[in-house]
Protein backbone atom coordinates (compact mmCIF):
# COMPACT_ATOMS: atom_id res chain seq x y z
CA UNK A 1 0.00 0.00 0.00
CA UNK A 2 2.69 2.13 0.81
CA UNK A 3 4.61 1.37 -2.35
CA UNK A 4 1.35 2.08 -4.29
CA UNK A 5 0.84 5.67 -2.32
CA UNK A 6 4.65 6.71 -3.12
CA UNK A 7 4.28 5.80 -6.81
CA UNK A 8 1.07 7.77 -7.10
CA UNK A 9 2.55 10.90 -5.40
CA UNK A 10 5.79 10.57 -7.62
CA UNK A 11 3.75 10.38 -10.55
CA UNK A 12 1.81 13.51 -9.18
CA UNK A 13 4.46 15.22 -8.64
CA UNK A 14 5.78 14.88 -12.04
CA UNK A 15 2.90 16.00 -13.44
CA UNK A 16 3.12 19.23 -11.27
CA UNK A 17 6.90 19.64 -11.87
CA UNK A 18 5.65 19.14 -16.14
CA UNK A 19 2.73 21.91 -15.79
CA UNK A 20 5.08 23.97 -13.55
CA UNK A 21 7.46 23.78 -17.03
CA UNK A 22 4.60 24.44 -18.82
CA UNK A 23 3.60 27.68 -16.63
CA UNK A 24 7.36 29.49 -17.47
CA UNK A 25 7.29 28.69 -21.09
CA UNK A 26 6.22 31.00 -23.75
CA UNK A 27 2.86 29.35 -24.39
CA UNK A 28 0.24 31.22 -21.72
CA UNK A 29 -2.58 29.04 -19.92
CA UNK A 30 -5.85 30.29 -20.91
CA UNK A 31 -6.81 31.54 -17.50
CA UNK A 32 -5.93 35.59 -17.23
CA UNK A 33 -4.12 35.13 -14.06
CA UNK A 34 -0.22 33.89 -13.51
CA UNK A 35 0.64 32.87 -10.08
CA UNK A 36 3.99 34.43 -8.99
CA UNK A 37 6.77 31.87 -10.92
CA UNK A 38 9.17 30.47 -7.97
CA UNK A 39 12.88 31.72 -8.12
CA UNK A 40 14.34 28.53 -8.73
CA UNK A 41 12.24 28.21 -12.39
CA UNK A 42 13.62 31.51 -13.03
CA UNK A 43 17.14 30.58 -13.42
CA UNK B 1 -7.99 29.48 -1.00
CA UNK B 2 -6.41 28.13 -4.19
CA UNK B 3 -2.82 29.19 -2.41
CA UNK B 4 -4.04 27.06 0.42
CA UNK B 5 -4.93 24.54 -1.02
CA UNK B 6 -1.97 24.11 -3.36
CA UNK B 7 0.37 24.90 -0.23
CA UNK B 8 -1.18 21.88 1.06
CA UNK B 9 -0.67 19.70 -1.62
CA UNK B 10 2.87 20.36 -2.07
CA UNK B 11 4.00 19.97 1.17
CA UNK B 12 2.15 16.87 1.51
CA UNK B 13 3.86 15.44 -1.75
CA UNK B 14 7.22 17.28 -0.16
CA UNK B 15 7.22 15.87 3.04
CA UNK B 16 6.45 12.39 1.82
CA UNK B 17 9.09 11.95 -1.26
CA UNK B 18 11.65 14.09 0.95
CA UNK B 19 12.08 17.14 -1.44
CA UNK B 20 14.11 19.69 -1.17
CA UNK B 21 13.13 23.30 -0.60
CA UNK B 22 12.79 23.99 -4.43
CA UNK B 23 11.19 21.46 -5.20
CA UNK B 24 8.44 21.86 -2.80
CA UNK B 25 7.98 25.56 -4.53
CA UNK B 26 7.97 24.19 -7.58
CA UNK B 27 4.97 21.90 -6.91
CA UNK B 28 3.09 24.67 -5.28
CA UNK B 29 3.46 26.67 -8.24
CA UNK B 30 2.19 23.52 -10.46
CA UNK B 31 -0.69 23.31 -8.25
CA UNK B 32 -1.42 26.80 -8.08
CA UNK B 33 -2.10 26.53 -12.03
CA UNK B 34 -4.00 22.80 -12.23
CA UNK B 35 -6.38 24.03 -8.94
CA UNK B 36 -7.15 27.25 -10.31
CA UNK B 37 -7.66 25.94 -13.72
CA UNK B 38 -9.93 23.37 -12.70
CA UNK B 39 -11.86 25.26 -10.42
CA UNK B 40 -12.19 28.05 -13.28
CA UNK B 41 -13.25 24.87 -15.76
CA UNK B 42 -15.56 23.76 -13.10
CA UNK B 43 -17.07 26.86 -12.28
CA UNK B 44 -17.84 28.04 -16.09
CA UNK B 45 -19.24 24.26 -17.66
CA UNK B 46 -21.58 24.48 -14.26
CA UNK B 47 -22.91 27.92 -15.00
CA UNK B 48 -23.28 27.10 -18.34
CA UNK B 49 -25.05 24.06 -18.03
CA UNK B 50 -27.52 25.93 -15.36
CA UNK B 51 -28.21 28.82 -18.32
CA UNK B 52 -28.69 25.56 -21.20
CA UNK B 53 -25.99 26.72 -23.33
CA UNK B 54 -22.82 24.54 -22.20
CA UNK B 55 -22.58 23.27 -26.29
CA UNK B 56 -21.76 26.34 -27.40
CA UNK B 57 -20.09 27.72 -24.29
CA UNK B 58 -17.63 24.87 -24.27
CA UNK B 59 -17.02 25.43 -27.80
CA UNK B 60 -16.12 29.17 -27.41
CA UNK B 61 -14.21 28.10 -24.48
CA UNK B 62 -11.75 26.00 -26.70
CA UNK B 63 -11.33 28.68 -29.26
CA UNK B 64 -10.28 31.04 -26.74
CA UNK B 65 -8.51 28.84 -24.84
CA UNK B 66 -6.39 28.09 -27.78
CA UNK B 67 -5.83 31.11 -29.11
CA UNK B 68 -5.20 32.31 -25.64
CA UNK B 69 -2.16 29.75 -25.23
CA UNK B 70 -0.40 30.67 -28.26
CA UNK B 71 -1.29 34.90 -28.67
CA UNK B 72 -0.78 35.16 -24.67
CA UNK B 73 -2.38 38.25 -23.58
CA UNK B 74 -3.41 40.62 -20.56
CA UNK B 75 -3.26 39.20 -17.30
CA UNK B 76 -5.40 40.71 -13.61
CA UNK B 77 -3.87 40.43 -10.90
CA UNK B 78 -5.53 38.24 -8.52
CA UNK B 79 -6.65 34.55 -8.81
CA UNK B 80 -10.57 36.28 -7.43
CA UNK B 81 -10.70 38.81 -10.36
CA UNK B 82 -9.65 36.31 -12.91
CA UNK B 83 -12.34 33.65 -11.73
CA UNK B 84 -15.23 36.33 -11.64
CA UNK B 85 -13.66 38.02 -15.19
CA UNK B 86 -13.51 34.73 -17.24
CA UNK B 87 -16.94 33.36 -15.87
CA UNK B 88 -18.25 36.50 -17.23
CA UNK B 89 -16.85 36.55 -20.38
CA UNK B 90 -17.09 32.99 -21.33
CA UNK B 91 -20.19 32.44 -20.17
CA UNK B 92 -21.69 35.75 -21.19
CA UNK B 93 -20.57 35.23 -24.78
CA UNK B 94 -21.48 31.70 -24.32
CA UNK B 95 -25.53 32.89 -23.52
CA UNK B 96 -24.77 35.64 -26.20
CA UNK B 97 -24.68 32.54 -29.29
CA UNK B 98 -28.49 31.37 -28.20
CA UNK B 99 -29.76 34.57 -30.24
CA UNK B 100 -30.38 33.74 -33.45
CA UNK B 101 -28.40 35.90 -35.70
CA UNK B 102 -29.27 36.35 -39.62
CA UNK B 103 -26.42 34.42 -41.55
CA UNK B 104 -25.21 37.57 -42.99
CA UNK B 105 -24.33 38.86 -39.43
CA UNK B 106 -22.33 36.35 -38.49
CA UNK B 107 -20.88 36.14 -41.58
CA UNK B 108 -20.18 40.10 -41.99
CA UNK B 109 -18.91 39.45 -38.26
CA UNK B 110 -16.51 36.49 -38.95
CA UNK B 111 -15.00 38.52 -41.79
CA UNK B 112 -14.08 41.45 -39.80
CA UNK B 113 -13.27 39.29 -36.78
CA UNK B 114 -10.75 37.11 -38.89
CA UNK B 115 -9.28 40.22 -40.59
CA UNK B 116 -8.97 41.68 -36.49
CA UNK B 117 -7.09 38.28 -35.87
CA UNK B 118 -4.40 38.69 -38.87
CA UNK B 119 -3.93 42.38 -38.13
CA UNK B 120 -3.35 41.24 -34.07
CA UNK B 121 -1.45 38.06 -34.96
CA UNK B 122 1.08 39.97 -37.31
CA UNK B 123 1.50 43.10 -34.79
CA UNK B 124 1.05 42.03 -31.27
CA UNK B 125 1.67 38.23 -30.89
CA UNK B 126 2.51 36.99 -28.55
CA UNK B 127 1.01 39.24 -25.53
CA UNK B 128 3.49 39.15 -23.02
CA UNK B 129 3.08 40.00 -19.66
CA UNK B 130 5.45 41.36 -16.11
CA UNK B 131 6.05 38.57 -15.28
CA UNK B 132 6.54 36.67 -18.16
CA UNK B 133 8.48 38.48 -20.97
CA UNK B 134 9.15 37.19 -23.99
CA UNK B 135 12.09 38.94 -25.79
CA UNK B 136 13.77 36.02 -27.62
CA UNK B 137 12.64 36.56 -31.36
CA UNK B 138 12.72 33.34 -32.41
CA UNK B 139 10.63 32.38 -28.96
CA UNK B 140 8.55 35.46 -30.60
CA UNK B 141 8.36 34.43 -34.62
CA UNK B 142 7.67 30.08 -33.40
CA UNK B 143 4.55 31.97 -31.35
CA UNK B 144 3.03 33.98 -34.02
CA UNK B 145 2.92 30.65 -36.26
CA UNK B 146 1.59 28.66 -33.83
CA UNK B 147 -0.83 31.80 -33.54
CA UNK B 148 -1.54 31.24 -37.43
CA UNK B 149 -1.95 27.71 -37.43
CA UNK B 150 -4.55 27.53 -34.68
CA UNK B 151 -5.87 31.11 -36.79
CA UNK B 152 -5.84 28.57 -39.97
CA UNK B 153 -8.04 25.54 -38.30
CA UNK B 154 -10.19 28.33 -36.91
CA UNK B 155 -11.08 29.94 -40.05
CA UNK B 156 -11.81 26.39 -41.99
CA UNK B 157 -13.78 25.33 -39.28
CA UNK B 158 -16.09 28.36 -39.19
CA UNK B 159 -16.96 27.55 -42.49
CA UNK B 160 -17.08 23.94 -42.30
CA UNK B 161 -19.78 24.70 -39.60
CA UNK B 162 -21.44 27.30 -41.90
CA UNK B 163 -22.08 24.73 -44.24
CA UNK B 164 -23.29 22.27 -41.76
CA UNK B 165 -25.92 25.35 -41.16
CA UNK B 166 -24.71 25.19 -37.33
CA UNK B 167 -24.57 28.54 -36.84
CA UNK B 168 -24.82 28.92 -33.08
CA UNK B 169 -22.10 27.41 -33.08
CA UNK B 170 -20.15 28.66 -36.06
CA UNK B 171 -21.10 31.78 -34.26
CA UNK B 172 -19.49 30.31 -31.05
CA UNK B 173 -15.71 30.06 -32.15
CA UNK B 174 -16.16 33.75 -34.27
CA UNK B 175 -17.14 35.15 -30.43
CA UNK B 176 -14.15 32.43 -28.77
CA UNK B 177 -11.66 34.20 -31.05
CA UNK B 178 -13.14 37.90 -30.51
CA UNK B 179 -12.59 37.39 -27.02
CA UNK B 180 -9.29 36.14 -26.64
CA UNK B 181 -7.82 38.40 -29.24
CA UNK B 182 -9.39 41.73 -27.61
CA UNK B 183 -6.92 40.77 -24.62
CA UNK B 184 -3.91 40.58 -27.00
CA UNK B 185 -4.49 43.92 -28.36
CA UNK B 186 -3.60 47.30 -26.20
CA UNK B 187 -7.36 48.00 -25.83
CA UNK B 188 -7.65 44.50 -23.96
CA UNK B 189 -4.33 45.56 -21.49
CA UNK B 190 -5.75 49.13 -21.09
CA UNK B 191 -9.45 47.17 -19.80
CA UNK B 192 -7.78 44.75 -17.45
CA UNK B 193 -5.33 47.37 -16.58
CA UNK B 194 -8.77 49.48 -15.75
CA UNK B 195 -10.43 46.46 -13.97
CA UNK B 196 -7.47 45.68 -11.52
CA UNK B 197 -7.13 49.64 -10.95
CA UNK B 198 -11.04 49.86 -9.93
CA UNK B 199 -11.40 46.42 -7.78
CA UNK B 200 -7.83 47.94 -5.95
CA UNK B 201 -9.79 50.82 -5.43
CA UNK B 202 -13.42 49.04 -4.06
CA UNK B 203 -11.76 46.38 -2.50
CA UNK B 204 -8.70 47.21 -1.18
CA UNK B 205 -5.23 45.17 -1.33
CA UNK B 206 -4.89 42.16 -4.06
CA UNK B 207 -5.47 39.12 -1.90
CA UNK B 208 -6.12 35.35 -3.96
CA UNK B 209 -9.35 33.90 -3.88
Amino acid sequence: MLKFQRMALNALAMALVFTAGTGVSANCWWTAYEPDVPKCLKR
Amino acid sequence: MISSVSNCIAKYIGTILNSSPDEIEVYVYGSQIIVGAIVKVVAILSLAWVLNTLNTTLILFITFASFRCFGGGAHLNSYARCLIFGITVIVGLGTLTQIDFSRITITLLFILIFIAAVYTGLKWVPGDTEKKQITDNKIRLRQKQKYFLVLIVWFLAVIFLMLLNLDNYALAIVLGCMGSILLITPAGYQLLLGIDKLATEKGGEIYDA
